[in-house]
């Protein structure tokens, strides 16, 4: 058998064994921007699975990109946000959007409770997303956490640092968010707001592997054109990885 | 008195400590002491500022409790039983040493009507120098009428609208109108007069003990083994559930001890909806029986409920709707069980300047009472209803950039700023970051009445890297303090 026979086959193996979703459910949930669905390999966010996000360190906004681009799915259930450190801010999260009537903040003592308080609530149903920093994770713990979203049919965003890259993962996709400075000068008037971010894909197929994405000051988030991108502003400085700030994410 | 009174008159030195005051955990403690007073009077009960009297106390009934649903006293119809411990100044003593030995300091008034004791309980000492000893007032004073209008057992809004008009003491208010009362200040005024002078009938409405639901088994032998001890605990459960069942109640806070050579072992479930399924309450209770190491032998185990529900609020399906998107009571309770009721909760916005202070997390299992934290007793405010109740939302105007999603406990941190305030250079442990931008000052400050004055200076930065902080520099010392990330 060729190769691209055996990788066909394969691929038809695996389709037969996923759970089909239920009836009137969707299995890929847009994420409101069209450009960055077209960027995600399923075009939009995948119930029953891990979303790894990897965070250059301390004020890189990659939580604040993740609300915006995860507003379609507050919708269809419970969120539960696994806070360990105890630095999750609700008033902020409300402003954009999530819906704090169907939150449930989970503030496990360790680690051991932490890891087991995510896949509870990602195996519980009625549970839309799972939500948390989870720092060291054994391969075999990410492998349970992975079965129990693809039981459980939530989606879990599992925010780690950068420096885990590399490291065994078994999230669905893993996504890299760096920020770009948003203007040239410096001022302290009233400018509208936006922020800008470079997002790599580092894990998950499909095609292109960047994208950069810009949300305004109302959380509306929209790829940046090519166009745009050509309008000179401030390039990342070359020292702006993790190591430079000493606090974690 | 209001907290920042309390503390100017201890001093900025003193220790005190503030604790909120928690009307459930009063009413609580209230019950057992009325079957105490069982001894010197069958029929005990107590009323509130509100109405409410003992026979609407339910469990179930008393989530959201609030200072004006708060008991203040309890009451004993004594007609008759005086004589049977000689005279009311013995009587009187035997109540004082009962309530002593509960640890219990008290005041008694004893008069012919309801309103009149509770008048005569609640007055200052120096009305009574001739009638009271020792915190037992027999009779009323002779100028019983300038005594002031709150010991007649009025709503603080109607309180506080006599005093605005004049009228500070009960002479004072005989004098008004009596037919315009009740346009003016509601029915209960007019009804507080005349329960105090004796003009309506006011009777003691006896407060009844919820029935105990607890199991027990004493064992002939100490047991170590937790297997077996596991199954003693499941056939405890089983007892457990009937007895509920046959009145159609669940539990929602169950309480386990299990005792043994002097020391015990305490373990809490709480739930979201009441169960009388004994697999339902194991499935809970196992989770931190499983992480607790015993205390030693075990000679003696308990099941206590400590809060019921009624099972027909319940919802029984047939099939579970594994798309089902209402509440994860499930979730909540096995989290709960394991994690501890501390732990597991929803976030509520609070209306508090200062960001530490704008939110809350209630826990959802238990029946837990919601706390009422009210300063204000002439409006208490749920604290869950401080936003709108479905769905809390932020302040009107907030957009997403407004705060960071990550608040950390304020570190210091070293700023250079612009001659206007604003950030020029974060100085970091490890090096320095340049600001390229920056919003604000956004001015939060405290009020006075919230004790020691807070006022701060927020800034949202971005750095060269494109990195967003939020900053705030003291306005009392000067110094900056990172409080956030975005």
């Amino acid at each position: 058998m060729s190769t691209n026979a055996t990788v066909e086959l394969l691929r038809q193996q695996l389709a037969a064994r996923e759970t089909p979703p239920a009836a009137g459910e969707a299995l890929v949930v847009p994420s409101g921007c069209e450009g960055f669905d077209r960027f995600l390999p399923d075009g939009g966010w995948r119930r029953g699975s891990l979303v790894e996000w990897l965070i250059p360190g301390a004020g890189s906004g990659t939580l604040a990109f993740a609300l915006a681009t995860a507003k379609t799915l507050w919708s269809s259930g419970s969120v539960v946000i696994v806070d360990r450190r105890r630095e999750f801010f609700p008033p902020a999260a409300a402003a954009w959007g999530l819906p704090l009537a169907r939150t449930i903040l989970v503030r496990p003592a360790n680690e051991a409770d932490e890891r087991w308080a995510w896949e509870q609530a990602l195996l519980a149903p009625g549970v839309a997303v799972v939500w948390g920093t989870l720092d060291r994770l054994a391969p075999r713990d990410f492998r349970r956490l992975q079965l129990a979203a693809e039981a459980g049919k939530a989606i879990g965003f599992v925010f780690r640092p950068a420096e885990r890259r590399g490291e065994p993962s078994w999230s669905h996709v893993q996504l890299q968010v760096r920020p770009t400075a948003s203007g040239p000068t410096r001022t302290n008037e009233r400018q509208p707001d936006r922020w800008r971010w470079q997002v790599e894909r580092t894990r998950g197929s499909g095609g292109r592997n960047k994208i950069e994405v810009e949300i305004d000051e109302a959380g509306n988030a929209r790829e940046v054109t090519p166009d745009e991108r050509a309008v000179p502003v401030r390039p990342i400085s070359p020292v702006a990885d993790s190591a430079t700030c000493p606090f974690p994410a | 008195m209001p907290v920042v009174e309390a503390t100017a008159l201890c001093g900025a030195r003193s220790s005190i400590q503030f604790i909120a005051h928690d009307p459930a955990a009063d009413l609580a403690a209230l019950g057992p002491l009325a079957e105490r007073c069982g001894r010197f009077s069958p029929w005990v009960g107590w009323d509130t500022l509100g109405g409410r009297g003992a026979a609407d106390w339910q469990e179930s009934k008393f989530a959201g409790l609030t200072l004006l649903e708060s008991p203040s006293a309890l009451l004993l119809d004594i007609q008759g039983i005086v004589s049977h411990f000689g005279d009311e100044a013995a009587f009187a003593s035997e109540v004082q040493r009962e309530f002593c030995s509960a640890g219990y300091e008290v005041v008694l008034g004893l008069a012919e009507t309801i309103g009149a004791a509770w008048a005569l309980a609640f007055a200052d000492e120096q009305n009574f120098p001739e009638t009271s000893t020792n915190n037992v007032r027999l009779s009323p004073p002779l100028n019983w009428q300038q005594l002031p209008i709150e010991l007649l057992r009025l709503l603080p809004e109607t309180t506080e609208l006599l005093h605005r008009l004049g009228v500070m003491y009960i002479d004072q208010l005989l004098r008004l109108p009596r037919q315009e009362l009740p346009a003016r200040f509601g029915s209960l005024l007019l009804r507080r007069i005349d329960q105090a002078l004796g003009n309506v009938a006011e009777w003691v409405v006896p407060y009844r003990p919820v029935p105990k639901w607890e199991v027990e088994r004493r064992l002939d032998y100490p047991l170590t083994r937790r297997d077996i001890l596991e199954e003693i605990l499941q056939q405890l459960l089983s007892q457990l559930g009937a007895l509920l069942r046959q009145q159609d109640l669940g539990a929602m806070q169950l309480e386990c001890r299990l005792a043994g050579e002097g020391k015990s072992l305490r373990l809490e479930v709480g739930l979201c909806r009441p169960s009388a399924s004994p697999q339902r309450m194991w499935e809970l209770l196992r989770l931190p029986w499983e992480r607790t190491p015993l205390v030693g032998p075990i000679d003696r185990l308990e099941l206590r409920v400590l809060r019921t529900g009624r099972l027909s609020s319940e919802q029984r399906e047939l099939f579970i709707d594994l798309h089902d998107t209402s509440e994860p009571h499930d979730l909540i309770e096995r989290l709960t069980g394991r994690l501890g009721k501390e732990a597991v909760g929803r976030p509520l916005l609070r209306a508090e300047v200062l960001p530490e202070r704008s939110f809350q997390v209630r826990s959802l299992t238990g029946g837990n009472v919601a706390r009422t934290v009210s300063k204000d007793r002439k409006k208490p405010k749920p604290a869950a209803t401080l936003f709108a109740s479905e769905d809390p939302q932020p302040p009107a105007g907030w957009l997403p950039w407004q705060r960071p999603l990550t608040l950390l406990p304020p570190r210091a941190i070293q700023v250079r700023c612009e001659p206007g305030g604003a950030p020029l250079l974060l100085g970091w442990s490890a090096g320095e970051e340049e600001v390229v931008r920056s919003w604000g000052p956004e001015r939060l400050e405290t009020g006075w009445w919230r004790g020691r004055t807070v006022r701060r200076d927020y800034y949202r930065v971005e750095t060269a890297a494109g990195r967003r902080y939020w900053l705030f520099r003291n306005l009392v010392t000067g110094e900056w303090y990172w409080q956030g990330s975005f």
